[in-house]
């Protein structure tokens, strides 16, 4: 213990990272390697009528091009299968790639993807969630804009009787939040290098957050059982949970599997901030009632989040947050109505605290109004509201273990809080 | 066209278009992988090297405008197997997280020591103003460089 | 076709190349041009000019009436001279807060100019001292005045043939105390675009009249532009807290703010007042005298 309490344990790769020894995927240099690029329309929602490679596929240097058809399982989801690895039939956002390209070299493979041609319909764009959750909005998906909750239209979660509590509340405040989409720009843009042996086993180098869920997608994508696909989970240049989600790597697979050459597929920048997922900008009508103490009440809130042009993980997130909907404080009565919505914008998933953080703003800038209602100090008011063992959340977990009391008297202490 | 240039105390010899990026060349023809690509557009000082001694981004820096300069990045820091006591105290100090970032900075930092071995603390924090650390470690390494300067 | 590459060792040699070759890009520091390459937004490009190693384009010289910067000067030499700083404030200025120190030590004071954003930090500086820009060719050398230089976003009033040689900076004559100010907003403190930048030179004569106003904004319309009509406000009058709040209240009907990615024009409108007022009352020695700016 004396050699470790109090002493700086330099991290084990920390030497590595400031010579410059750690290998990260970009940094994998195959014999034979071959890169990606792909090619894209410039609208953010079209319905795709053609796809020639013809003229791509002649270029000298180019080794493989796929689209759709060399997709063996092209549609994929966490929830709902809804996302295709190249679309066949519809662009949802601006910048989605539609035909990859693999070549011996970056420049090669740009020039080949300026000859791919995709005839497209241009179709209406919506972006914002409200509209697209009204009637006769522009479809991101056939059959609607609303993703479905096991047949229903949102995610509901009910405790206690809300109109009994608003009755007995002494005031009732009520606020439309929104927040913006946040990317996670971690410094290392994604990258994955995928290699295929003579018997086809594949073997991928990523930088991924989720190892094993990379892994069950791929082999559903590809169709081969999962003895067949390693993944060597590489250093990742920053994720923020941003490499959660698959990007790189099954299209790398892919074009392995055909050209039978290594492929590395490394995004740039501006691709990161395209297409890339990212935080979603969420909306948030929250009704609050509490007693002339600070003591609340009752809460009602509907929430709309902002999902994209696929589901990928946006049931999830709408399931992970009702927990946490009231963040630290007990609430006996409450009403919640959770949208996930479809919009003609890249993909959203998890950043730093999934879901969460966006609901954590609308929540705690309503204590603070509490506050200023009630007139009592800011602290105090969330002090009287904490959760604490033997509590219930909404969502009916009981509680145990809570030391959110403890962790707000000592940030108190350390603060100097009452001598401000 | 073929550009000679001198690379971490070695004269190289490399064949490449003029549109090439310094960036580039060193990765994928001279194997120097410890220069990253975070964006080529200069904003993030992962690619950043000495040419000449002056700290630059290696992602604006055409290939055949190098020749007969000097360029240095963190292995030419490493002198008979030692690190450089920058390379030393990053790592000490907890100033490296993912480390994407962490080439680019020591190369910042090598800059500033070798014109001003004495920097307050805003000095040394404009001298790493190019080098975005997403993980935002910017405390421990400007504390990591303290520790040097003290 | 493959591109073209040169290096010439001399001014007089550049201008040969340019000259056979109009179409050819010039190649300074590389921070305007090399991502634009990167990026992929150049298509055909022919050939490339590099004027790094000309040195003569690399020099700072005090002359009596003005200061001669060449075109090549780096932003890292200019915000570590002395001279400028003492001289020449707001060129310093915008040097010195320019982009990060990777940055400045490439980017070129004269590759600001000929890049001719609407926001150039170098742009609005160089308005606002009155400065000249030396331009030559083989058949002609010209002198033109920075506000006439820029035509249009991306454009200037360089003709084929010709390179931007470098940049005059006239000095106040004697009598006249010179005031300057260079306010600037972005999103970042390094290396972010600015979001409006303003710099502004204030002649005064020993009775504290205004002799002469200049006054260079960024990122107001399509090219970095003077405020003329603001100018005017002041000129022959005595600088005072009345004539500022007035040049504030007018600055709406002289600008149209350009709306991208690092601002609205909306945001703009409003942030211009309070940098603009910054500015002329530092300029003028006002700002000394009342602590609400």
């Amino acid at each position: 213990m004396g050699k470790v309490i109090g002493h700086r344990i330099p991290l084990y790769d920390s030497y590595r990272h400031t010579t410059g020894q750690t290998r990260y995927v970009d940094d994998i240099y195959l014999p034979g390697m071959l890169y990606v690029k792909t090619a894209k329309i410039p609208v953010p929602h079209a319905r795709i009528l053609n796809i020639d490679t013809t003229a791509a596929e002649r270029v000298a240097g180019v080794a493989g091009v796929i689209t759709h058809k060399d997709v063996p399982n092209n549609y994929w989801g966490a929830f709902v299968q809804d996302q295709p690895v190249l679309p066949d039939k519809f662009v949802r956002f601006l910048g989605q790639p539609v035909v990859a390209v693999a070549a011996v070299d970056e420049d090669t493979a740009y020039e080949a993807v300026d000859k791919v041609k995709i005839d497209y319909e241009e179709l209406t764009p919506v972006f914002d969630p409200e509209e697209a959750m009204h009637p006769g909005a522009p479809e991101v998906h056939e059959g609607g804009n609303i993703a479905k909750f096991g047949g229903y239209d949102a995610m509901m979660v009910r405790l206690g009787d809300v109109e009994k509590g608003f009755a007995e509340s002494d005031y009732i405040i009520e606020h439309k939040f929104r927040t913006a989409m946040n990317e996670h720009a971690f410094l290392e843009p994604h990258c994955s290098v995928a290699e295929a042996d003579a018997s086809g086993h594949i073997t991928i180098y990523t930088a991924s957050q989720t190892t094993s869920w990379h892994q069950f997608l791929i082999c559903g994508v590809l169709g081969v059982p999962i003895n067949t696909v390693r993944i060597v989970s590489s250093p990742t240049g920053g994720g923020f949970g941003g490499k959660s989600n698959p990007a790189t790597e099954f299209v790398c697979a892919i074009l392995a599997r055909k050209t039978g050459k290594p492929v590395k597929w490394r995004w740039t920048r501006e691709e990161e901030f395209l297409i890339s997922t990212v935080r979603s900008a969420d909306i948030m009508w929250m009704k609050t009632g509490f007693k002339k103490d600070g003591t609340l009440v009752a809460r009602k809130i509907r929430y709309i989040q902002d999902t994209g042009a696929y589901n990928d993980f946006g049931t999830y997130g709408m399931m992970k947050l009702t927990s946490q909907i009231n963040g630290p404080y007990r609430i006996p009565n409450v009403w919640f109505d959770g949208y996930v919505v479809y919009t003609n914008k890249q993909v959203t998933g998890p950043m730093r605290g999934y879901s969460i953080t966006q609901s954590v703003s609308a929540n705690e800038t309503q204590m603070e109004i509490i506050a200023e209602i009630t007139g009592l100090d800011p602290i105090e008011v969330r002090m009287k509201n904490l959760l604490q063992d033997g509590d219930i959340l909404p969502t009916q977990q009981v509680l145990e273990a809570v030391g959110v009391r403890e962790t707000l008297e000592a940030v108190i202490k350390a603060s100097g809080w009452y001598n401000k | 066209m073929e550009v000679r240039f001198v690379l971490n105390g070695t004269e190289v010899k490399v064949d490449v278009k003029p549109t090439a990026i310094l960036t580039d060349i060193l990765r994928d023809k001279l194997g120097v992988t410890s220069v990253k690509k975070g964006c080529e557009t200069g904003d993030c000082g992962a690619c950043a090297v000495l040419l000449d001694g002056e700290l630059v981004n290696s992602c604006l820096v055409l290939a055949p405008t190098v020749a007969g300069k000097s360029v240095t990045t963190v292995e030419g820091l490493i002198v008979n197997g030692e690190i450089d006591i920058i390379q030393k105290r990053l790592a000490e100090y907890h100033g490296t997280q993912c480390g994407y970032c962490t080439p680019g900075m020591v190369m910042a930092i090598k800059a500033l020591l070798n014109k001003n071995p004495k920097p307050s603390e805003a000095e040394i924090r404009r001298a790493i103003s190019g080098n975005l650390c997403r993980c935002t470690g910017y405390q421990k390494i400007v504390e990591a460089v303290q520790s040097i300067t003290a | 076709m493959s591109v073209q590459y040169y290096s010439p060792g001399s001014f007089t040699e550049a201008l040969q190349v340019l000259e056979r070759n109009s179409n050819y890009t010039l190649l300074a520091g590389g921070t305007d041009v090399v991502p634009r390459l990167n990026l992929r937004q150049v298509k055909d490009l022919q050939g490339l000019i590099y004027l790094g190693n000309i040195v003569e384009m690399k020099k700072i010289v005090e002359h009596n009436e003005h200061i001669f910067i060449g075109a090549l000067v780096t932003h890292a030499r200019i915000a570590a001279s002395e001279l400028l700083k003492q001289k020449a404030y707001n060129v310093w200025y915008a040097s010195y807060h320019m982009g990060t120190p990777a940055i400045r030590n490439a980017g070129t004071i004269g590759g600001n100019l000929v890049n001719a954003s609407p926001a150039g930090d170098s742009c609005v500086a160089l308005l606002a001292a009155g400065a000249l820009a030396s331009i030559k060719s083989l058949h002609e050398n010209r002198l033109v005045p920075v506000k006439e230089f820029f035509v249009d976003k991306g454009k200037t009033v360089l003709k084929p043939g010709e390179i931007l040689y470098g940049v005059h900076l006239p000095k106040a004559a004697t009598g006249i105390k010179k005031g300057c100010s260079y306010q600037r907003i972005g999103t970042l403190k390094g290396s972010s675009t600015a979001i409006i930048n303003i710099a502004v030179e204030i002649e005064q004569d020993t009775e504290g009249m205004c002799r002469a106003c200049r006054i260079g904004a960024g990122a107001v319309a399509s090219t970095s532009v003077r405020l003329y009509s603001l100018e005017e406000i002041f000129v022959d009058k005595k600088m005072s807290w009345s004539l500022i709040e007035q040049a504030v209240n007018e600055v709406d009907a002289y600008i149209n703010p350009i709306d991208d990615t690092y601002a609205t024009a909306w945001y703009r409108r409003k942030v211009i007042k309070v940098l603009l007022k910054r500015a002329l009352a530092e300029a003028s020695g006002l700002a000394s005298e009342q602590e609400e700016v």
